[in-house]
């Protein structure tokens, strides 16, 4: 074993057992701690046997390990780059709506405000 | 003079528009219709002046965007009991006297949404990399949102009460316009297309998009098709 099998292995397995914890205890967004889990066994899986991803990478008709794992990288970067503008779009939405409640509620009409006025 | 009726509500996004907006508020006022400008956060005198105006005036805290300013005066308009809705531009480039020949066809039932075309009517002034820009934006309103229409980005719109509760705008910023012409094909709304005058000035071409821009509301309008 290398050291930095060593060293990753056990951090990686530290992670995996903390987000299975939390998934018991929590049904707060379990789907993305189970995206976490798979993530890290994977990275395991890969640490602990190199050759394993690069007889994947034959399959899939690529040379090497290395070079399957850095297209998938960049698929797992497009992914995780929409899902955060997704996540400050919605965001923006709710700050909107409170805006606009705000706005609605403070309505003026000629420098009155909707409470003073009688007749719209 | 012309002479539109009190259930008629003209709603104006406005963002920093101190030096334009008094002329472009006295002319809708002098229609008679109701008028609501939504102040978008604007960061010079433009709320001070808007409040000496006979217009209801709706402020957001922050600059949201002409979109977001949209929605909110749409809201309002609907709350008061607007039977008419129209959407008017803050800079000065769109003609009240347009505003009859919009309604027309919402009067007598022919259409839920009206919506200004420069192109079947006349521009003045407007750059020819405006008018390259804009027929593209056109012709990837046809492609995207299957609309048949010849202006794609015309702020100058009237819809009915009843379309204008079924058209939500999502999009804050600019790339609304793309989305309400979605929405009017997602919700089976009838519409039609009227000529209408625009009026580009140093000014109003100084602060508005960029023709580069049109990338991004491109890219904010698809990316955002996909975000639940």
């Amino acid at each position: 074993m290398i050291i930095f099998q060593v060293l990753a292995i056990p951090l990686l397995l530290l992670f995996v057992a903390v987000e299975l914890v939390r998934i018991v205890r929590s049904n707060e967004s379990r789907r993305m701690r189970m995206v976490r889990i798979v993530l890290g066994l994977a990275m395991i899986v890969t640490i602990q046997s190199p050759s394993l991803t690069t007889r994947v990478a034959h399959l899939l008709g690529i040379g090497r390990g290395t070079d399957l794992l850095l297209y998938l990288s960049c698929f797992a970067f497009i992914a995780i780059s929409f899902h955060l503008y997704s996540r400050t779009v919605q965001l923006e939405r709710t700050i909107t709506e409170l805006i606009r409640q705000d706005a609605l509620a403070q309505a003026v009409h000629g420098g009155k405000t909707n409470r003073d006025e009688t007749v719209c | 003079m012309i002479q539109l009726t009190a259930d008629v509500w003209i709603i104006v996004p406005v963002f920093n528009e101190s030096r334009r907006i008094e002329n472009v508020i006295s002319q809708l006022v002098a229609t008679g219709a109701s008028i609501v400008a939504v102040d978008d956060g604007s960061r010079d005198e433009t709320h001070e002046i808007l409040l000496r105006q006979n217009v209801w005036l709706l402020r957001h805290a922050v600059n949201c965007g002409q979109g977001a300013a949209l929605q909110t005066g749409i809201r309002f308009a609907l709350e008061q009991g607007a039977r008419w809705i129209v959407t008017f531009d803050a800079d000065g480039q769109h003609d009240a006297a347009d505003l009859p020949r919009l309604l027309e066809p919402l009067r007598q039932g022919k259409a839920d949404v009206v919506l200004g075309s420069r192109f079947l009517g006349r521009t003045v002034n407007m750059p020819w990399h405006r008018g390259v820009i804009l027929r593209l934006a056109v012709l990837f309103t046809r492609c995207v949102s299957w609309i048949h229409v010849t202006d794609a980005h015309n702020g100058l719109r009237a819809m009915t009460r009843e379309a204008a509760g079924s058209i939500r705008v999502r999009q804050n910023r600019m790339a609304h316009a793309s989305e309400i012409l979605d929405e009017i094909r997602l919700h089976h709304l009838r519409y039609a297309e009227v000529p209408v005058t625009i009026r580009y000035s140093a000014d109003s071409l100084r602060k508005g998009q960029s023709s580069w821009n049109a990338l991004r509301i491109v890219s904010q309008f698809l990316l955002g098709r996909f975000v639940p």
